[in-house]
């Protein structure tokens, strides 16, 4: 295949699906039902499903700006109206929340892989790991990573199935007929679940590279982490006793740590490997917004140039927490900052798009006018 | 492009595999822990007793286990000073956790909740009880058994299978810990004699030993917690009417449990049917006919509702709940309520009936 054709080839609806479900940032999971648990109480698991309706409308606001920008990029719609210099802090705003937040996702990964796994081995080796592969997805271009993606989310996903074998503990009578009792700061509670979902907002550039007909793969892509986020935290809140998830740090670690079959014990290990891979594909996908982002405020600069940039950025700044606690302080930090992204850009570039149709009206009007 | 994409696919898979060459361990040079034992030991200053086992080979390719014991303020202090004791590196990965009676009169969290925060120590280790002091247990020789260690983990996992109740590990009796409607258990050993035997199951209030229940209060228990797929249970006539002697054992039992609240009032009725083979009856009714069967159904349910009730005040004496009446009444009220209560004084206090249903199915092969 010719260099050029990359810029005709159009994504699978399918493709699309698996890209972002597994781009949304996977990592949150371990810690869900304990978060659950924690903000929003008994049967907190409830709330993923009530955060899932609000992602939807966040989804819904960014299919509508494709509809009526007619397929153009985001940047192509926003620069309409508004001189680029003007943008440029607001684009850097976003470039460095992104890169800051695949770093701590990518750091907070290598921190659990210490803790159970590996204790002696130096983070700086998981992290060049991390940063070589970013290297090789984000030079092929989008194309790329969503094929490496498709292929890599199959070995993520089978295991789930190993949850059948915990079912023999699960008991109803562990959910307690309390709803939302005993739970903290429902608002920051919806902040940490919410940005399990994230991801699906850097979707907002993929505008050139789609079907015209791609949104529904929004809804899909989004379904199906919810379907995930849900089966593994329902599980959790009938598998251990409520005050057992507030009190484990990551309980579908522990989850997995249970099951036993014949062939394979203690089978958290071999998961949490496994989910690398998406973890890869949430960090690698923020470098990419960044990538294009960067490539929209300085165009002629070569787009190897910006990739070595930001990985070089992102492999500094995943050194850099010294704990747990810091990078979780971080990652939270960063995470509020990118949902504040996810809406307010949408409900900017629909505003500028308004001002631009109601501009079109008027002139028209004025030529029948005339 | 599809070598690229090859190449970004071999590079994760490496990732993976490559992560686990970080630490390499010799066997030869290992002491892998197969049981650990805990105690309460006399004296403030170091409260905690530790004592592991683990097996060696000596020179000949003899096999044999050693038993280390230490002292000291906390779990991992003791296994410090355990690992200066010998020349091998101690690494954890221990199937069975014993804890000596004292230690667990005085409460068992702390220590449960230091092994649980040890990421070498695993959910489903195995945890149970020693009738006085647990380090003896693994310390001492029978002639009988090789490994004092293996046989506990053995026996424990055989026991597991024929009695539900007997199952326990670290994440049944956290959780069981954690939730506010049920009382954990272990199983207790001892090792008076020449062997090591069951005793029964120690029952907790918290994470506090407080009861110790016969082996045949251990059955019914089973039998009041769930629902038991191919149970067993072993009766002792005797035991009811003085009259009657003898010895019934029923074995393939299917039982259906129910538990009935009625929070009015406050109380409570457990509901348990049996289906269930007669495997030996050393009694004189000629049980192949349907008119003695039936006489032998009535009398198996009058003896597990006798001994049931007997059980469970014996439990709400002392206010340990291991058959989880407290989860069923939780679920009937509303949480207010529930958390305003004093479950315990209120569970000491309740009436709970129990009512049995019998059916032989078959009485085996010969008449």
């Amino acid at each position: 295949m010719k260099a050029g054709d990359h810029l005709k080839e159009r994504l699978h609806p399918f493709q699309l699906s698996i890209l972002l479900y597994s781009i949304q940032n996977g990592l949150v999971v371990y810690t869900l039902p304990r978060v659950t648990a924690q903000y929003f109480g008994t049967n907190g698991w409830l709330s993923i499903i009530f955060i899932f309706i609000l992602v939807n409308i966040n989804i819904l606001l960014i299919a509508t700006i494709y509809k009526l920008g007619k397929g153009r990029s985001i940047f192509e719609i926003i620069e309409a109206t508004i001189p680029k210099w003007v943008m440029i802090p607001i684009y850097l705003f976003i470039i460095c929340v992104w890169i800051g937040l695949a770093s701590m996702i990518m750091r907070e990964y290598i921190f659990i892989m210490k803790i159970f796994f590996y204790p002696a081995l130096p983070a700086v080796y998981f992290v060049i790991f991390f940063t070589l592969l970013g290297f090789q997805l984000l030079t092929g271009g989008i194309h790329h990573i969503t094929k490496a993606f498709v292929v890599l989310i199959c070995f993520v996903m089978p295991m789930l199935a190993l949850l059948l074998y915990l079912i023999s503990e699960f008991e109803f009578d562990r959910f307690t007929s309390f709803y939302f009792k005993g739970g903290t700061d429902y608002f920051e509670g919806s902040l940490r679940v919410y940005s399990a979902y994230l991801g699906i907002e850097v979707s907002m550039l993929l505008f050139p590279v789609v079907d015209k007909k791609w949104t529904k793969s929004l809804f899909i892509g989004n379904f199906f982490s919810l379907f995930i986020y849900l089966i593994v935290t329902f599980m959790c809140f009938g598998f251990f006793s409520f005050d057992q998830v507030l009190n484990d740090l990551y309980p579908i670690m522990t989850l997995f740590e249970y099951t036993e079959v014949s062939f394979l014990s203690r089978a958290e290990n071999l998961c949490f490997c496994v989910f690398a891979f998406k973890i890869l594909a949430t960090t690698v996908i923020y470098y990419w917004g960044a990538q294009k982002t960067l490539e929209n405020i300085a165009g002629k600069v070569k787009p190897g140039l910006w990739i070595i940039l930001i990985l070089a950025t992102g492999f500094v700044l995943a050194l850099i927490p010294g704990s747990v606690a810091h990078v979780e302080k971080w990652s939270n930090w960063l995470s509020n900052c990118a949902i504040l992204i996810a809406w307010a850009l949408p409900i900017f570039v629909l505003g500028v798009l308004f001002i631009q149709m109601l501009r079109n009206q008027m002139l028209r009007e004025t030529d029948y006018a005339k | 492009m599809q070598s690229k994409v090859i190449i970004v696919i071999t590079m994760c898979c490496l990732t993976v595999f490559v992560a686990g060459c970080g630490e390499s361990n010799a066997i030869e040079k290992l002491a892998v822990v197969e049981a650990g034992a805990y105690d309460l030991s006399e004296g403030s200053e170091n409260p905690i007793t530790t004592t592991v086992l683990f097996p060696t080979v000596t020179k000949e390719g003899k096999f044999d286990t050693m038993a280390l014991t230490a002292k000291g303020k906390s779990i991992h202090d003791t296994f410090l000073k355990v690992q200066n004791l010998t020349s091998l590196k101690i690494v954890g990965g221990q199937g069975t956790i014993l804890f000596g009676e004292d230690l667990a009169k005085k409460g068992l969290i702390n220590v449960v909740k230091s092994l649980r925060r040890d990421p070498e120590i695993g959910i489903r280790v195995k945890f149970a009880m020693v009738e006085g002091n647990a380090g003896k247990l693994l310390e001492k020789k029978f002639p009988s058994i090789e490994d004092n260690a293996e046989f506990i983990y053995l026996f424990l996992e055989r026991a597991g299978w024929q009695d539900k109740v007997l199952f326990t590990n670290q994440y049944r009796f956290l959780r069981d810990y954690y939730d506010d409607g049920i009382d954990p258990v272990l199983p207790v050993f001892s090792y008076e004699g020449d062997t090591i035997g069951l005793k029964g199951v120690g029952t907790f209030k918290g994470d506090r030993y407080v009861t110790l229940l016969t082996f045949s209060e251990t059955q019914i228990l089973n039998y009041l917690i769930g629902n038991i797929k191919n149970g067993r249970l072993m009766i002792a006539m005797n035991d009811l009417e003085p009259g009657q002697n003898y010895q019934l054992s029923l074995s393939n039992i299917n039982s259906d449990n129910d538990k009935i609240i009625n929070t009015k009032n406050m109380q409570a009725e457990i509901k348990v049917k049996l289906k269930a083979s007669v495997l030996e009856y050393t009694g004189t009714m000629d049980i192949s006919k349907e008119k003695y069967q039936k006489q032998l159904e009535g009398q198996i349910e009058k003896y597990l509702t006798t001994n049931s009730e007997k059980l469970i005040a014996k439990l709400q004496q002392s206010q340990s709940d291991p058959i989880g009446i407290g989860k069923v009444v939780r679920n009937h009220l509303t949480y207010e309520r529930w958390k305003s209560m004093n479950w315990n004084k209120t569970y000491s206090n309740m009436s709970i009936k129990v009512q049995v249903k019998v059916e032989l199915t078959n009485s085996g092969k010969s008449i």
